[in-house]
């Protein structure tokens, strides 16, 4: 294991809504390069954690560090600077639907990077081929399958070259043909040591490409560890009876 | 008295000029009215504090009260707090802000459909909250509201005859003026109908290339 410092690093972060503590005491830390994925039983603070990294959610307490630097956590303009070096890919895809793909890529990528529009659009059109679309350059979001939405939505993130990628349920809204063609897409960043941080029910995926598998309940981090590790024996009650249950619902599904 | 159509050719250029300035005044306070509309609708959905409630009674105003009324202040009422306006701007500005307060409401609900979740992505990517407005949430909103928005400034330009009122020599106070002289009401009134109804055609052909542009990126 290298000593290096992590890329990214919470510290003592805490979220309430009204009286509901969502998340308590979230120590974390990403290495760069390395996927972690974060697990656990609806409600228990995943969407809530991912985006107190890059402030959809602001957290009320707690230190975040990114790349060495500090999170002031409580100055908006801190989280923007942030945002274009963090990027996110949701359950819904979140393509903006009145632009074509291409425009959908170009976007932010012309007015935070500032890149010129042609050297953008070479951008995109790199990024889509690699994940098979560059026909669809020009099509509008509509004509597309949510699978390859979804896929068009990582790329997106992508063009901003982001430091890290965070998924929240990424394949949760996907018909199931469609699902493979984005954890595919994934396994790839992976491969490249693209830095993520995946909240994901692909019990799967988490076991074949996750450096770390993190357990959530109740809004804390309840274990942590190797996925080979945490899946053969997890050592808290709250994670075995989570994993019996996803087994047993799995097999059912078999059935 | 049959109609009159040598007569009615004689008032072309008096007509003309009328029509100019209809046009004119309609033309710059829908512009307006929409920007109006676009920056009432932000707050709203915002919820900004305070200038919230001010959107709410200006629109509730506006709408609860005549249109001649809030021209006859505009025009009479505020020199007398030392803000003169030409017949011309006063026509604009109470047009506009009559009209704006409607168009806060046909934008309004078109901004409320651009889901949270685009707003977020939009974050996400590093756009600003004024540019996440401007490229994604106001073309979006203007998409949906188009329709309404269209019935506002169909109406604008129709009210726009209010300002014959206030002696602004638009469309109908030129007919009304040559009937006071000639008595041709027929002629004049049957010339003037015949235009609005052109002009509200032509606004409906635009807003609807318009919309079929917007539209398009929507049709599978
Ligand atoms: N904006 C909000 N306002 C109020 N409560 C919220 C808000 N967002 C989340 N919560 C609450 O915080 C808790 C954690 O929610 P969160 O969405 O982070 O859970 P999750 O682990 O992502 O669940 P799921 O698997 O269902 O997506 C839940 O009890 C939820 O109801
Ligand atoms: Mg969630």
């Amino acid at each position: 294991m290298s000593q290096a410092s992590p890329l990214i690093s919470l510290k003592g972060i805490g979220k309430r809504f009204g009286s509901h503590a969502a998340l308590q005491g979230i120590d974390l830390d990403v290495a760069a390069g390395s996927v972690v994925v974060l697990i656990g039983p609806s409600g228990s603070g995943k969407s809530t954690l991912i985006r107190c990294i890059n402030g959809l959610v602001r957290p009320d307490e707690g230190s975040l560090t990114v790349a060495g630097r500090a999170v002031d956590i409580h100055d908006e303009g801190a989280w923007q600077g942030l945002r274009t070096q963090i990027g996110m890919v949701f359950q819904d895809y979140a393509l903006f639907p009145h632009l074509t793909i291409l425009r959908n890529m170009t976007l932010t990528p012309q007015r935070r990077r500032k890149l010129p529009r042609a050297v953008a659009e070479d951008e995109a059109r790199k990024l889509l081929a690699r994940i098979g679309l560059a026909h669809k350059a020009d099509d509008y979001p509509s004509a597309l399958s949510g699978g390859q939405q979804q896929r068009i939505a990582i790329v997106r993130a992508l063009a901003m070259q982001p430091m890290a990628i965070l998924f929240d349920e990424p394949t949760s809204a996907l018909d199931p043909e469609t699902i493979s063609g984005v954890l595919d897409v994934m396994r790839d960043l992976a491969r490249d040591g693209t830095t993520m941080v995946v909240v994901t029910h692909e019990m799967g995926f988490a076991r074949e490409v996750a450096d770390r598998v993190v357990f959530m309940a109740d809004g804390r981090i309840v274990e942590q560890g190797p996925p080979a590790e945490f899946f053969a024996n997890p050592r808290h009650e709250r994670s075995r009876a989570f994993l019996s249950n996803i087994r047993s619902f799995g097999e059912a599904n078999h059935a | 008295m049959e109609f009159d159509l040598a007569y009615l050719m004689a008032q072309g250029p008096a007509l003309m000029r009328g029509l100019w300035l209809t046009v004119q005044v309609s033309a710059i306070s829908i512009v307006l009215s929409i920007v109006i509309g676009l920056m009432g609708a932000a707050v709203r959905v915002l919820k900004l504090p305070v200038l919230d409630k001010l959107v709410i009674g200006y629109v509730e105003f506006i709408r609860n009260t005549p249109l001649l009324a809030q021209l006859f202040f505009i025009f009479y009422g505020l020199p007398s707090i030392g803000l003169k306006l030409s017949l011309f701007w006063s026509g604009v500005l109470s047009l506009t802000l009559w009209a704006g307060a409607y168009q806060v409401e046909n934008i309004r609900g078109g901004l409320e459909t651009v889901a949270k979740g685009l707003r977020e992505a939009a974050f996400s990517l590093g756009l600003t909250p004024w540019r996440f407005f401007r490229l994604i949430a106001a073309p979006m909103a203007i998409r949906v509201g188009l329709p309404s928005m269209l019935n506002t400034s169909i109406s604008l330009l129709k009210n726009s005859s209010y300002l014959q009122a206030i002696g602004l020599a638009e469309l109908t106070y030129v007919a009304i003026d040559r009937i006071s002289m000639d008595f041709r009401t027929i002629e004049m009134f049957v010339a003037i109908c015949v235009i609005y109804l052109a002009l509200v055609l032509v606004l409906s052909v635009f807003a609807n290339r318009l919309e079929n542009r917007l539209n398009k990126p929507f049709r599978v």
